[in-house]
């Protein structure tokens, strides 16, 4: 039995999925696989013995991951996860932004004393009255988990939709609502949207990709929403639109020096994944992620080796190579499998950068002597072999 | 021409939509029509062309509905005009309960000039991190307009909707979504549910019916969101649920000196129907309801009379006839037309209480002989002709 080694608390649904099929492991110098949520990595020693750390959330900062590469252990992260709870802030940001929910909860608060804060209030509220999102128009940027349920909401809201994702998948195309308008170009999100909601990745190509000339192209009066990363939009172009009054909100979830200072913008305390629910997902997730591992060699969500999925072991054992992506690897394992006398009923192979996974299924006599050969090939970080459960 | 007088800013939408055969007037004494939002008309006294008065609106304590009624004067207004600007407000009361969003922001604007607010913030999040509302149970009392938008409006969210509402109508039965558990006892939503909403009038029946009991029945840690009336809920029995910490937070659209005390309470200042949109919808509606009344007789959503639709007018005329409700009026009604020898093609009368309505559509149009004939019985107190 495998033996897993917690380095933060995760939910207790989570822990009871884990030791069902693992068992616990005192420290991480005697553990197959770690799950860990914000503890720095980078200063511990990982054992030759780690084959994979399961981040239960997002983003990888805490770990080595280029250590971890080199010494064959698959480091995954669990996407998608907090989905929900980002589309339940967004919804949240949306109905905040059209009418002034929280300042009028503030005069309330301001007025707790007055004994006729009911007569005032029906004087007051006109200040913090607004519109309604219904029959309005929202644009999403980005169509992956997030985007697609932010999507489907402001529909089932009685928005129209309009969705733009050059990279769309074909999971995330299957989950939306038919009724979102599918657009080629950027420009017809920002010359038709009221609301626009951006949801992908930061990177080169995404960076700033909300600035001054995409700014000037919205309507009058637009609202915008960032529960992404905040280097998406050029915070200084969006400051002066909310200063001139062309944008009508900013609601972000990025506390920093430029937002805190933004005249009309709304800025949390990054809650988009602050909830129970996401924090028990992401534990299950790791823990699905780590069983399909471990037991299968099937690798989803990883982010250091290529993601391969042959499902379950369908013959006597089943070969994870994780090695770089050279030429002739292929060839040398195949080689190697042949001269064992082993079939190869299945295989794939997926690179992920420099790197990449081989998963082969074979038939035919157990023989660890094919795993020590295909280990000493140069370029082969780690080999296994898994045999299905009896 | 009908005249009709505006007392406050009614959305040119809605003042538009009377349309053809209607001008507004700055004279109140010679207006048919009012059309009205909080204005007071009480201390109004009513000329005798007055017809109508349509509250652009639902709550009508700004309007004499007894004088209105003696005089047969019909009042309109426009329930479930707003329901959608409440709805959304309900949706934004849940997700603010769920989630300490409000705290959120106000340490980040107390932090504003931190140089490192961002790093601060990954420390102080989880002091206002919370729960999601999918997959939770959400009770909706009332299933008229605005709870069946709330009861779908939940299960678009991924929550498990209970509604309640032993008036359920067709037209709202007909409305929901099909996932929405319709419950026979109230109990099931105290005992069930972690999000109770209510959407029901203020009556004698409805008043304090979230009380003591009912907060004692709920799950540990619900939350209760009132943007009804604040009559509908004991708030001192409220206030000390939220205290005890039974309650987790109460959501509600009502500032009074109980509320604005409470812990755990998140109240706004009557937002609910404050939107544009709803303001627009009521005078549309408003407007919608004046012009079918004058034009063809119809009442739809009167508070001092019954509903009668005897859709477009088909005959030469129409008579509208209110008198009051005891034996023998239609009898007397009757007799005094077809004594001129005029058909009666379509009859309604709806009473309700001791005042009645009586629309006839009649072959031929009567002489103004009939028509005072007729406004002299007994018990007939206005009488009006209708001609295409």
């Amino acid at each position: 039995m495998y033996r897993v080694h917690c380095m933060n608390n995760i939910s207790q649904s989570g822990l009871d999925k884990l030791y069902k099929t693992f068992a616990p492991a005192k420290s991480l110098s005697v553990a197959d696989a770690a799950i860990v949520r914000s503890t720095n990595m980078h200063e511990l020693e990982l054992p030759d013995s780690l084959l994979a750390i399961a981040r239960a959330g997002a983003g990888v900062n805490n770990i080595p991951i280029d250590r971890c590469t080199e010494q064959g252990t698959v480091v995954f992260n669990t996407p998608g996860a907090n989905a929900n709870a980002v589309k339940e802030l967004v919804v949240a940001g949306m109905l905040m932004a059209s009418r002034d929910i929280m300042g009028s909860a503030e005069w309330v608060n301001d007025h707790a004393d007055d004994e006729q804060v009911a007569a005032d209030a029906e004087k007051a509220k006109n200040q913090f009255g607004g519109s309604e999102i219904a029959g309005k128009t929202l644009g999403v940027i980005g169509l992956g988990a997030i985007g697609a349920m932010v999507a489907n909401a402001g529909r089932s809201l009685g928005m129209h939709v309009l969705g733009f994702d050059p990279y769309l998948s074909i999971m995330a195309a299957w989950s939306l609502d038919r009724h979102v308008h599918y657009v080629q170009r950027l420009g017809e999100i920002l010359e038709n949207a009221d609301y626009i909601t951006i949801h992908v990745p930061a990177n080169d190509n995404t960076r700033g990709m909300i600035g001054r000339d995409q700014i000037a192209q919205t309507k009058d009066g637009v609202v915008f929403l960032n529960f992404a990363r905040d280097v998406l939009v050029d915070e200084q172009a969006m400051a002066r639109a909310l200063e001139n009054g062309h944008v009508r909100r900013y609601v972000t979830d990025f506390a920093n020096p430029t937002t805190t200072h933004m005249k009309n913008a709304l800025v949390l305390s990054h809650l988009g994944a602050s909830t129970r629910e996401a924090e028990a997902n992401c534990a299950a997730m790791a823990v699905d992620q780590l069983q399909s591992y471990l037991l299968e060699g099937n690798i989803v969500n990883s982010v250091n080796f290529g993601d391969v999925n042959l499902g379950p072991i369908q013959t006597d054992e089943r070969i994870v190579v994780l090695h770089r992506n050279i030429p002739n690897m292929i060839g040398q394992f195949t080689q190697i499998i042949a001269e064992c006398g082993l079939n190869i009923e299945n295989m794939a192979n997926k690179r992920r950068g420099d790197n990449a996974t081989t998963l082969i299924e074979t038939s035919g006599p157990w023989d660890y002597s094919v795993v020590e050969h295909i280990s000493e090939i140069e370029g082969v970080y780690r080999t296994r072999m898994v045999a299905p459960a009896s | 021409m009908y005249k009709v007088h505006c007392l406050n800013n009614i959305a040119k939408v809605g003042t538009d939509r009377l349309g053809e055969g209607f001008g507004l007037t700055e004279n109140i004494d010679e207006a048919e029509a009012i059309m009205v939002r909080s204005a007071s008309l009480h201390d109004i006294d009513f000329s005798d062309e007055l017809l109508a008065v349509a509250r652009c609106g639902a709550g009508v304590n700004n309007i004499p509905l007894d004088r209105c009624a003696e005089k047969g004067i019909v009042v309109f207004n426009t329930p479930g005009a707003n329901a959608n600007g409440v709805k959304e407000m309900v949706i934004a009361g849940m997700l603010l309960a769920a989630r300490d969003i409000v705290g959120g922001i106000e340490w980040v604007d107390e932090n504003s000039d931190d140089p490192n607010v961002g790093k601060a913030a990954e420390k102080a999040k989880k002091d206002f991190a919370g729960t999601e509302l999918a997959g939770k149970n959400l009770g909706v009392i009332g299933l008229g307009a605005i709870g069946a938008m709330v009861a779908n409006a939940g299960r678009s969210l991924g929550m498990h909707v209970y509604g309640y509402d032993p008036y359920l109508s067709v037209k709202y039965a007909w409305s929901l979504d099909r996932h929405v558990r319709h419950v026979q006892h109230i109990s099931e939503i105290w005992a069930n549910c972690d999000y109770i909403t209510i959407h029901v009038p203020a009556t004698a029946k409805t008043k304090g019916m979230i009380g003591r009991d009912q907060i004692a029945a709920m799950r540990d840690g619900a939350v209760v969101l009132n943007y009804a009336r604040d009559a509908l809920v004991d708030e001192r029995a409220m206030a000390e649920a939220l205290q005890e910490g039974h309650i987790r937070r109460y959501m509600t659209d009502f500032a009074n000196s109980v509320t604005t005390s409470m812990a755990h309470a998140t109240v706004t200042p009557h937002l609910g129907a404050s939107t544009k949109e709803a303001e627009d919808n009521c005078a549309i509606m408003a407007a919608d309801e004046l012009r079918d009344y004058l034009l063809n007789g119809n009442i739809t959503n009167s508070v001092n009379y019954d509903a009668v639709d005897m859709g477009p007018m088909e005959g030469a005329m129409r008579l509208a006839v209110f008198h009051l409700n005891r034996p023998n009026m239609i009898g007397q009604i009757t007799s005094i037309i077809s004594s001129s020898d005029i058909n009666i093609e379509n009859m309604v009368d709806k009473s309700r209480g001791e005042i009645a309505y009586c629309l006839l559509e009649l072959s031929n149009i009567v002489s103004d002989d009939v028509i005072e004939r007729l406004a002299k019985v007994d018990g007939i107190y206005r009488v009006r002709a209708i001609h295409q």
